[in-house]
């Protein structure tokens, strides 16, 4: 469990690294083109693919297009315009009017496009990665499939876009306008998710990637994972995730739900730790709050996300606590602080007085045969020291309902466990561990206690 | 080795907190990102690109700066050097102090100053034609006395250098080794070492360029450790980015003003630590009339057409109500020798008479404009009032490299153009009309008592009498109509925690004077 964490962490940062520098260097230079020889270039190509279907792709890579069309006063020019095949890596499309395009088999990464209008442009499946599309108009723009690993949507209108099945890895979603947008498919991994608009719960079906949805935490460098960040925001902006929440909620998409809400818990825990680490005098409750957070709802059930993780979690209570009672046995036979006694009762129903602990009552009575465990094997000290760690991790019950009872009624033998001395507050300890992994199992399987 | 309670809850503890060890570390260091309006192209103080000024001036340092008082006003404070002494009206000698170039392999001396401003003025063998050899074409020579004096000799008065040019980009010093050891003794954005506060820690000429604090920088230390210049082209986008948080400073240049103030003051009401910027710059936009060519060769109809345009409509229209101040001459009023108020007064009754009067056959006046948005509606302005007062017109919008070609070959009648004003001195201004620059920033304006005058104004030590040599100079462009002033511009700068600095001329100011806003 601890192994896949520091995976997921180091993912996230490598992720974070990337978006971060997602702005490197696409073109050593630009490359300008006259207007004539842009127009000759497109209309040959068209010409050629209508006749060959697939081809080389003609490349306008690093070329400024935006200075082509801006001197040669024809800002239109490639409005609704069939662009098949072209490779625009790098390209500088700012502010220019690309509305209705339809692109097929062509490259956009790391074009600049911020600012261009590509209103109902059909983008279907074409590779738009590390793409500046700041401020862009993609309104009611078809864009399927495509895809934006690592790109810059800030401000970038989208609303009633389709980006059904589109990977947004690594994307910035800022000020993004995801009005009536339709995700369905969608991959939003590690993208920085502080969208506007409202989406319905009928685009958000099947979405990947929620649990690793981040909000920008760092006030001095937008978008630096806030380990890199020297101050920390001190409100982060989760409007747009708590949106995403409640809609999965109402969409009835329970783990996406969960994922979502564990980003966002886990982030809060995050900017906590950096607040405290920041300023730990003024902060101290932030960094105990963040302690016991990680304690308690992190490392156990991920935020809710794996209830079945507390499960797991009895398990190695049960087995870690085992291995200490062997230990106490085998090490320190003779210790009367690590000694377990065995109270035993063999072929007999015993009364007794419901009002006493169990083994009072026994001694009380007479009837037990209280014995000082010595075991004289190694299998012998496992086989105490599992039962005794099988009876702790139980030990829970209310009034009729007990749990350790009913698994010690599997042995043949009426026989109960003592310790005493500081394996006592051993067994105690890991008593209080089991109750809270039960309930927190319960309540994260059952309900939604982080939302 | 008795296990004791102590043993049993230190390490149920330890577990405890190793589990919950935070992923996250003190941070590192934290850089202030500004808008870069355009691509980075040339650093060289030779060479260098408009926007980019600001770096040369933070990569390589100049002998002095300017440094804004608190009372408003301007000091020249040292920078690489450490003293200076005016010898004569034309000689200025300087002492260096203790500075290394970047890495400290070798200290700055004497022989890189006066190299670095020789180099830009022509005065090396080969010369080297640099695009700023005007800044320093009074430079006769810089006699280096020993490592750390020289002497800067000019053939004019030295009045206005110290702020126009020592204090800038061409002032900036580059090492003599680096750069002649280059390809054609210039670079452009790569200078090898750099003399100044910053230096260069990455650098995309298309994206963004890193600066971090250089720690062989002996002088004042900055307050700002590092700034990261983000290329961002779209004026949309730089508003998106700074109300997201992206980005600690835009700006909103005049040609934009009109569209964007009102969304800047919006942004900085709305949140706390914003703060907006209102820069007040010496650059003066005016109408240019050609007195050589076409229609407006009558004197009585160009008198005509100066006195039939409004240029507070003017101003209104391509600035919008907040967007500049009135001009009262092409000297900002924040600059010595400026008008206390304009010349010419807009009558177009008085304009009607003249037209009348004047040999005007109907031909169309010409209006020349760059392609912004403000100019082609201060031009379209300037053509609706032509025709009230019977002159017809017809706009030229062109991009502005088109239109500063189509200006120097005096193609239009009547064009918007701009002057700016390179230091507290208004003869850098009153320079841009002489005979020598005709066509550059006129439309062939040419007199002789004109030049005499600036001239003399620009030798004359005595503040008063150079003052109202400046406002006669003045007058003789009103009085041949040779240009109507506009509007004297300025900027508004959105700041996110950092207080910028500027240069009096409204440039942005060095990076070392920013100030984090507390």
């Amino acid at each position: 469990m601890m192994r896949a964490r520091w995976v997921v962490i180091a993912m996230t940062l490598l992720f974070a690294t990337a978006v971060h520098a997602q702005r490197e260097r696409a073109c050593e230079r630009f490359v300008e083109i006259d207007f004539t020889d842009l127009q000759t270039a497109l209309k040959s190509h068209a010409a050629e693919r209508a006749e060959t279907r697939f081809g080389p792709r003609l490349d306008l890579s690093c070329h400024n297009i935006r200075r082509t069309l801006i001197e040669a006063e024809e800002p239109g020019f490639l409005r609704g315009k069939k662009l098949e095949g072209i490779d625009f890596t790098g390209a500088v499309l700012v502010e220019v009017d690309l509305s209705k395009v339809q692109m097929s088999d062509s490259l956009l990464v790391g074009a600049n496009l911020a600012g261009a209008e590509l209103a109902h442009a059909r983008i279907w499946q074409q590779d738009l990665s590390r793409a500046n599309l700041a401020a862009a108009d993609l309104t009611g723009a078809s864009l399927l499939g495509a895809k934006f690993t690592g790109a810059d949507l800030t401000g970038a209108n989208l609303s009633g876009a389709s980006l059904s099945r589109s990977d947004l890895t690594a994307a910035w979603l800022v000020n993004t306008n995801l009005e009536g947008a339709d995700l369905f498919g969608a991959t939003l991994a590690h993208s920085i998710w502080q969208p506007r608009g409202q989406f319905d719960r009928g685009n958000v079906g099947n979405l990947r990637g929620v649990r690793s949805l981040r909000v920008n935490l760092c006030e001095s460098s937008f978008g630096a994972p806030i380990a890199d960040c020297e101050t920390p925001v001190a409100e982060p902006d989760f409007s747009g995730l708590n949106h995403l929440i409640e809609t999965l909620s109402q969409a009835g998409h329970r783990q996406a739900e969960r994922d979502a809400t564990a980003a966002r818990e886990e982030m809060r825990n995050d900017l906590m730790v950096a607040h405290f680490l920041a300023d730990p005098l003024s902060n101290f409750t932030d960094g105990v709050v963040a302690i016991f957070r990680r304690l308690l709802f992190d490392i156990p059930v991920d935020y809710g996300t794996r209830p079945f993780g507390a499960l797991w979690g009895l398990m190695l209570s049960w087995i870690l606590f085992g291995a200490a009672y062997t230990a106490a046995l085998r090490i320190a036979p003779r210790s009367a602080e690590f000694a377990l006694y065995e109270s035993q009762m063999e072929g007999r129903i015993v009364l007794r007085s419901l009002r006493k602990p169990p083994y009072r009552a026994f001694v009380r009575a007479g009837d037990a045969e209280v014995t000082r465990l010595h075991p004289a094997t190694l299998p012998q000290a496992v086989k105490h020291g599992a039962l005794f760690s099988l009876a702790m991790v139980f030990r829970v019950g209310f009034r009729d309902v007990n749990v350790g009872e009913w698994v010690s009624r599997l042995r043949a033998n009426k026989v109960e466990y003592v310790a005493t001395g500081y394996l006592r507050t051993l067994a105690g300890v890991q008593s209080l561990i089991s109750l809270y992994l039960l309930a927190i199992f319960l309540l994260t399987f059952f309900g939604r206690p982080f939302q | 080795m008795m296990v004791t309670r102590r043993h049993t809850l230190t390490f149920l503890a330890a577990s405890a907190a190793a589990l919950s060890t935070p992923h996250v570390r003190a941070a590192s260091s934290g850089r202030t990102v500004i808008r870069h309006p355009d691509y980075f192209n040339n650093f060289d103080p030779a060479n260098f690109a408009r926007h980019d000024e600001i770096i040369t001036r933070n990569i390589l340092a100049p002998l002095v700066r300017l440094k804004r008082q608190n009372s408003g006003g301007w000091t020249v404070e040292p920078q690489l050097a450490a003293a200076w002494n005016e010898r004569s009206p034309t000689e200025i000698e300087f002492d260096l102090r203790a500075q290394s170039w970047s890495g400290g392999s070798s200290a700055i001396t004497a022989d890189d100053v006066a190299y670095s401003f020789k180099r830009i003025a022509g005065l090396t063998d080969p010369p080297l034609n640099a695009l700023r050899a005007r800044s320093w074409s009074g430079l006769t020579n810089v006699e280096v006395d020993d490592d750390k004096t020289l002497l800067v000799s000019m053939a004019g008065p030295v009045t206005g250098m110290m702020t126009g040019v020592l204090a800038r980009g061409p002032g900036c010093v580059v090492s003599r080794e680096r750069v002649e050891a280059m390809s054609g003794r210039q670079f452009t954005t790569r200078p090898g070492h750099s003399s100044g506060r910053y230096k260069i820690a990455y650098l995309d000429e298309m994206s963004h360029l890193d600066l971090d604090a250089d720690p062989n920088w002996s002088g004042e230390q900055p307050e700002i450790t590092g700034a990261r210049f983000l290329v961002i082209l779209s004026e949309q986008e730089a508003e998106l980015r700074f109300r997201s948080g992206q980005i600690h400073h835009t700006e909103a240049t005049p040609d934009v003003l009109k569209e964007k103030a009102q969304a800047f003051e919006e942004i900085a009401a709305e949140e706390r630590d914003v703060v907006l910027t209102d820069v007040p710059t010496a650059t003066v936009s005016y109408v240019a009339f050609n007195s050589t060519n076409g229609p407006l060769s009558d004197p009585s109809l160009r008198r005509a057409a100066l006195l039939g345009i409004d240029p507070r409509t003017v101003l209104r229209e391509g600035y919008g109500p907040n967007g500049a101040r009135e001009a009262t001459g092409v000297i900002a009023d924040f600059v010595l020798g400026a008008l206390p108020e304009r010349l010419e007064n807009f009558s177009p009754e008085e304009a009607q008479v003249l037209v009348r009067e004047a040999a005007y056959f109907d031909e169309v006046v010409r209006i020349g404009a760059r392609e912004t948005k403000s100019e082609i509606e201060m031009a379209q302005s300037i053509a609706s009032q032509l025709r009230e007062i019977g002159i017809r017109t017809e706009v030229i919008a062109r991009p502005a490299a088109d239109f500063f070609a189509d200006f120097q070959k005096n193609v239009y009648d009547l064009a918007i153009r701009r002057v700016a004003g390179q230091n507290l001195d208004g003869t850098s201004s009153l320079l841009a009309f002489t005979t020598e620059n005709s066509g550059f920033f006129s439309l062939g304006f040419q007199n002789e008592e004109y030049n005499d005058i600036v001239e003399k104004a620009s030798f004359t030590d005595n503040v008063e009498a150079r003052v109202e040599l400046m406002r006669t100079a003045q007058t003789i462009l009103s009085d041949n109509s040779a240009l109507l002033p506009i509007a004297q511009e300025k900027k508004l700068a959105l700041s996110r925690g950092v207080r910028p600095a500027y240069y009096p001329d409204g440039s942005i100011g060095d990076l070392g004077d920013w100030l984090p806003l507390e």
